[in-house]
């Protein structure tokens, strides 16, 4: 059942994109260029890992012109979860998108949405993105396991939050893009796995300099896909 | 009376109950200033603040179901936990710090002894997942509640859905805790020209706003600022306060300033319940170079007397309501 559902709801989804020209954006989190699967083995150099949960949000997704604002894509926060396929696909109806040739988001939550309550969807602290004892999202969160790792069971945890100055992780992300109804945004894990190795940061659960440095690597780790 | 009437009347009632159930403004008295909550993006509702006074109550917010909200605070003692230094949870684990009473809430901007917490909706997060406390997070709580008829039904009434979310949890707790006004004690009636203060309580006044009213500030009686009062670490504890919070040494040992509404019912004091008696209250502030005479510690413990608001001590509204089950 729930299978025919799903395939009702690609079939009607695909339809309306058709109907209604939409703009689709997918995020694909990989290491090596290789798509990453919850839970399986990967060999990089000389490290062997398993990653069993990488979420984080995608807020203000939008379309812009060199510096002109075209179009908000999608939900002002978007949860991102490697768990559910669904999360990394974000698409928009419109009808006149207009030129666009960069596209840009941020990875975290603003500061206004952090100080404004509790939210519902995307954003309840249900989905363990949330700090309980010192409020702030969890920006960013990767956890896995590697025998490399001198930790309890060998766990790595690195969860990127802050969002007060001089601890804000908030990065701003600008792409360049052709215009496309659809675009693939990887996400190259290589240089966090190489910072996390390289330094030997395996637990990472609070704001600070070391998170703040982590997040400045953020830039860096989306690309457009060819 | 013809059929109409009567129809018209029912309608003209129903009405009239729907108007009182929701917008309830929260009362407080002339003197008190602007909350900093901000109620016109989120109204109080009756239906609501009863869901979150039930689930303040209620064990299940706890992993073993043992613990609710009002263990730690008790609407008798102010929500404070009278006769306990630190804080109690799951397992008899005793906490590091005293758990602070609760009133005029919606005049606070940060929560916790070190104002960790940025917003009244997210404070219930602590307690749930701490594993000193409640031992449990907001994703069992969630799951629990979903599991029980009652429980939907309950969300049903306050938010229109019966889906159990997170979100839908902490804002039921924030609107019952935002009712927790304390505005009715002799200070507020003296205030309010129902009363009069007597020549020790009057003294005691003038002593206190010469002394203590930059940091307790009336009619809140708390900038709700951080401060360091100068009380030496405890060494059990090592707790730092606020400097734990923002990383910075200047805020070393500062803890949130505590309102003084309501003493007689909220000891022991400060941020690790270290004193019992207002005296040695007093008794550590004169060592900070306030100077008191015993006398006049006496006047100022008169004044601070008619902090007490019996009245909302015992308001029926906020004590345990039972659910049908």
């Amino acid at each position: 059942m729930k299978t025919a559902l799903f395939h009702l709801f690609v079939l009607f989804t695909s339809v309306t994109l058709d109907a209604q020209k939409a703009l689709s954006i997918s995020f694909v989190p990989t290491i090596d260029h290789t798509s990453i699967v919850l839970d399986s083995n990967y060999q990089y150099g000389d490290i062997s890992l398993s990653i069993n949960n990488l979420k984080f949000y995608i807020s203000e997704l939008a379309l812009f012109n060199d510096d002109t604002f075209v179009a908000s894509i999608g939900k002002q926060h978007h949860l991102f979860d490697a768990g559910l396929p669904t999360s990394g696909l974000i698409s928009q109806e419109m009808t006149e998108p207009g030129a666009f040739n960069n596209i840009r988001f941020n990875i975290g939550i603003d500061s206004l949405t952090h100080s404004a309550g509790v939210f519902e969807g995307d954003l309840d602290p249900i989905h363990g993105m949330y700090w309980s004892w010192q409020s702030g999202y969890i920006h960013f969160k990767l956890e896995g396991t590697s025998p490399a790792c001198p930790t309890r069971q060998n766990k790595f945890q690195i969860h990127v939050g802050g969002y007060q100055a001089p601890n804000n992780t908030l990065r701003k992300i600008i792409l360049p893009v052709v215009a496309s109804s659809s675009l693939n945004i990887e996400i190259a894990l290589d240089k966090i796995i190489q910072r996390m190795f390289g330094r030997q940061l395996f637990q990472m659960m609070s704001p600070g300099p070391t998170a703040v440095a982590l997040a400045d690597l953020f830039p860096q780790i989306f690309q457009i896909k060819k | 009376m013809t059929l109409k009437s009567i129809i018209f009347l029912t309608f003209l009632i129903g009405l009239m109950s729907f108007t009182d159930i929701k917008d309830i403004r929260l009362p407080y008295p002339a003197h008190f200033p602007n909350p900093t909550f901000d109620f016109q993006k989120t109204p109080l509702d009756s239906t609501k603040i009863l869901l979150g006074r039930i689930l303040f109550y209620d064990p299940i917010l706890s992993k073993d179901n043992s613990i609710s909200c009002a263990s730690c605070h008790s609407p008798f003692n102010a929500f404070a936990h009278t006769d306990h230094d630190l804080s109690h949870g799951i397992y008899d684990a005793i906490g590091t710090r005293n758990a602070p009473a609760l009133f005029n809430l919606a005049w606070q901007k940060e929560f916790m002894w070190d104002g960790a917490i940025n917003h009244i909706d997210m404070q219930a997060l602590a307690p749930i997942s701490h594993p000193g406390e409640m031992g449990s997070s907001i994703n069992e709580v969630v799951s629990a509640l979903n599991a029980s008829n009652e429980y939907k039904e309950l969300f049903q009434k306050a938010f229109g859905e019966k889906t159990i979310t997170g979100a839908k949890v902490l804002k039921a707790l924030t609107q019952f805790q935002l009712t927790l006004v304390s505005a009715n004690a002799k200070y507020d009636k003296v205030n309010m020209g129902k009363d009069s203060f007597t020549l020790q309580e009057n003294n005691g006044y003038m002593l206190f706003k010469k002394n203590c009213n930059t940091c307790h500030q009336e009619p809140l009686f708390s900038t709700y600022q951080f401060a360091n009062n100068g009380l030496p670490v405890d060494t059990t504890l090592n707790d730092f306060g606020r400097w734990q919070v923002t990383g910075q040494t200047k805020d070393s040992l500062h803890f949130k300033i505590p309102s003084v509404r309501n003493l007689s019912y909220s000891y022991p004091y400060m941020h690790d319940g270290r004193f019992k008696t207002l005296r040695e209250v007093l008794n550590h502030y004169t060592e900070q170079k306030i100077p008191l005479t015993s006398n006049e510690k006496a006047d100022i413990i008169a004044f601070l007397l008619t902090l007490n608001d019996a009245d909302f001590v015992f308001d029926k509204n906020n004590k345990y309501y039972k659910k049908k089950g």
